[in-house]
């Protein structure tokens, strides 16, 4: 039986005494849409942070396609993908240069300038391609962060508040795009405050609070 | 009072009120206690200062002695003389680029779009901002008179001539302020012309060039000239330097700065406000964020303005894999070449050719260490700026060991290439070195490299990093890093020297660089894997 391509057990996270995540179990299959609500300072953040491996989670496994994410992180990094809600980008790339490292270090040989004109077109970024990110505006940056995560071949994609600072128009072709990609046998994980997306992308809502998760 | 003044006087009391701060005065509290400790850090800084540049003054004596045929004051005007030409110069030239009025955002919106008298602006700018950068001009021409009296008082300074050593400081130090403003006021003149209507007037900066290529071409062709062009700031300094009338030196030096400051007054009736104030805005922010001494935020606005708006894709060509983290390293480094980059290196070539010219082990012993913490700041910068990104540097598909090694292969080559070249320098100048230097750098500065990026991975925090705060190699990564580059740069030459054959010499080499190394090996999978399991 194939494996579930996100699988997390016993997921915890302290800061000090504080526990932001409490313990957390649960698969997320191929072709699923889980979108993570709940109030600010729930722990929706630092679970997402923990999962793409942004943050080490003080206990727990997470598999990634079957690969373990701290002992065979090249593997499940290969199959991962994160957008935070702020990303940050090197200061001396421009653009299209992010694009193309992306491309490289992902290992995308084929057709990767047409993808990466075809994302930035679509996003409305192709006129700034030779801009520096710090140039960009804070949607714009968003914009970025979404391209280089969809420009790789990822099978788990994991989102932060991706809708927060889009335009309307941008956040129906996010709709589009993360329909595709369901489509194409992807799992996404996301967090939003925008309860519409849960209908929209069909997707189910798990519930956060004070570090615990409801899976329904 | 005057609206311009009253803002003007404002702001300066209030930067004022922010240097009481520093040294714990706080104005609001009106006690007794306050004044006295007032007065208390008064005499305390007077004293500490004299100190300061008295013990200053005894290195310019021995610098100025070096020029024996010429008098120790005639060095010391010289000195002076060129010192303020090339600030007024380099202040002229940046004068015809950008504003020299620094306008806050507060002061865009209360002074910039109200019909103020523009002329009343520009001094009380002018005056605000030029008491600061006066101070080490003052600095050194008190520095100078003072060698310049250790050198010519018979029986060397005296207790009992210490007024007298004090006043003459003073006296020389009067004149350098006046023609500081003199130099300022002209500059800021400059400022304003350009700033005369909407039109940029981009020839006003060849002023300056003009002023340099001609003082240049006249100290190489006509002395006589040079001394007639420059005639009212050497008399001023002269008197300085009691070999002319101080009252007279003093009332040119008055005259001169009046002279300016009218230049300034008549240049700037059509002042335009609004340009200078976006013009500034950048340099206020950097001033405020360099007073707060936020240098991450600092040195990312000096970055950001370095870098422009953008630049065309690159034609370096990437490879897949882990060599795109090398073709990144390489793009960015062409991109972030800057002057204080380049002086840093500069330092790991002028330490490491310290370091090995045998002229006192105490001396060879600083230089060792004053590299080691270079070459470690150096190799961990490039980890340090990918650390800043931490959400996109964390999910790259690589392995740790080959991040850590893509990190610092550049800088551990070039610090290793310098060390080669500081050895070629030394022996071209016609220094004997040890030989033992050469294979034996690339393993010393491979160690120090992993050692230094461990010390900065130890200290990291995935909370932190996701923030963008990234520390810097600590006093126990000098430390372990100091001892690391011991074994091959100081036991093996130390070792090899004790005998006088070839083979011996070779044998203790090849072994000093086969432990080194290993060590090397050992220290790249450590920091591989503490680069994996960052907190």
């Amino acid at each position: 039986m194939a494996p579930y391509l996100l699988q997390v057990t016993n997921l915890c996270r302290f800061f000090g005494e504080f526990q932001a995540v409490k313990p957390v179990d649960f698969k997320i299959d191929a072709g699923e849409i889980v979108i993570l609500t709940g109030p600010n300072g729930a722990g929706k953040s630092t679970l997402l942070s923990c999962i793409s491996g942004i943050m080490r989670p003080t206990r727990g496994v997470i598999l990634v396609d079957g690969f373990d994410l701290y002992r065979e992180e090249v593997s499940a990094k290969q199959r991962l993908a994160y957008v935070p809600d702020v990303p940050r980008f090197y200061p001396s790339l421009t653009t299209w240069e992010h694009m193309q490292f992306i491309s490289l270090a992902f290992g995308v040989r084929r057709d990767w300038e047409a993808r990466a004109e075809n994302a930035l077109r679509q996003f409305g970024l192709w006129e700034s391609r030779n801009l520096y990110p710090h140039n960009l505006s804070r949607g714009m940056r968003l914009k970025l962060g979404i391209s280089l995560a969809l420009i790789r071949p990822c099978k788990v994609l994991v989102m932060d508040e991706p809708a927060s600072a889009l335009d309307p128009e941008s956040v129906l072709l996010l709709q589009a795009k993360l329909t595709d990609m369901r489509k194409n046998g992807c799992a996404i994980l996301m967090t939003s405050h925008d309860l519409g997306l849960v209908e929209v992308l069909q997707a189910k809502r798990w519930r956060m609070e004070s570090g615990q998760l409801d899976v329904g | 009072m005057n609206p311009v003044w009253q803002v003007r006087s404002r702001q300066i009391a209030s930067s004022l009120k922010f240097w009481m701060a520093l040294v714990g005065y706080n104005p609001r509290e009106r006690f007794w206690s306050q004044i006295v400790y007032l007065a208390y850090v008064g005499v305390f800084f007077s004293i500490w200062g004299f100190g300061v540049l008295a013990l200053l003054a005894d290195q310019g004596a021995q610098i100025l002695s070096t020029f024996q045929e010429l008098p120790p004051s005639l060095v010391s005007m010289r000195i002076l003389t060129v010192v303020l030409l090339v600030d007024a110069i380099l202040r002229g030239y940046r004068s015809g680029r950008e504003s020299p009025f620094i306008f806050s955002d507060d002061d865009a919106d209360l002074i910039c779009q109200t019909p103020v008298d523009r002329r009343q602006v520009a001094l009380a700018w002018m005056l605000g901002d030029w008491i600061l950068p006066t101070i080490p001009f003052l600095s050194l021409a008190v520095v100078l008179k003072f060698a310049t009296i250790q050198l010519t008082e018979a029986g060397g300074v005296q207790w009992s001539h210490l007024f007298d050593y004090w006043l003459a400081g003073m006296r020389l130090a009067s004149l350098v302020l006046f023609l500081h403003l003199t130099f300022s006021s002209l500059t800021y003149t400059l400022g304003a012309l350009r700033l005369r209507g909407d039109r940029d007037k981009p020839w006003l900066r060849l002023i300056p060039v003009c002023f340099a290529l001609l003082f240049l071409s006249l100290a190489v062709s006509s002395r006589a000239g040079l001394e007639i062009s420059l005639w009212p700031v050497q008399f001023s300094l002269k008197a300085g330097f009691n070999e002319a009338s101080w009252i007279a030196g003093f009332g040119i030096a008055i005259l001169l700065a009046f002279g300016g400051l009218l230049g300034l007054y008549l240049s700037s009736s059509r002042l335009n406000l609004s340009r200078a104030a976006q013009e500034s805005r950048y340099r206020w922010a950097f001033q405020q964020v360099s007073w707060l001494g936020n240098t991450q935020l600092s040195q990312q606005m000096s970055l950001y303005k370095h870098l422009g708006s953008g630049h065309s894709t690159t034609h370096i060509a990437g490879r897949e894999g882990a060599w795109s983290f090398i073709w990144k390293q390489w793009v960015m480094a062409l991109r972030m070449v800057r002057i204080g980059k380049l002086i840093a290196w500069l330092g790991v070539l002028l330490t490491c050719l310290g370091m090995m010219v045998p002229l006192d082990w105490g001396a060879q012993l600083w230089a060792f260490i004053i590299w080691v913490l270079l070459v470690g700041q150096r190799v961990t910068e490039p980890m340090r700026t990918d650390l800043e990104q931490w959400t996109i540097t964390r999910q790259l598909p690589f392995r740790a060991r080959d991040a850590v090694l893509a990190e610092i292969a550049g800088p551990v080559l070039l610090a290793t290439m310098l060390g080669w070249l500081a050895y070629g320098l030394g022996v071209w100048a016609g220094q004997t070195l040890q030989i033992d230097f050469v294979p034996l750098l690339f393993p010393a500065v491979l160690c120090i490299a992993f050692i230094a990026t461990y010390d900065v991975l130890r200290q990291c925090r995935c909370s932190d990093l996701s923030a963008g705060n990234v520390p810097e190699m600590g006093f126990g990564g000098l430390l372990a890093g100091a001892l690391v580059a011991a074994l091959p740069l100081v036991l093996v030459p130390m070792i090899s020297s004790q005998s006088n054959q070839v083979w011996m010499s070779f044998f203790v080499n090849a072994v000093g660089f086969g432990i080194s190394l290993t060590i090397a090996f050992g220290l790249w999978k450590l920091t591989a894997s503490q680069y994996r399991n960052i907190k």
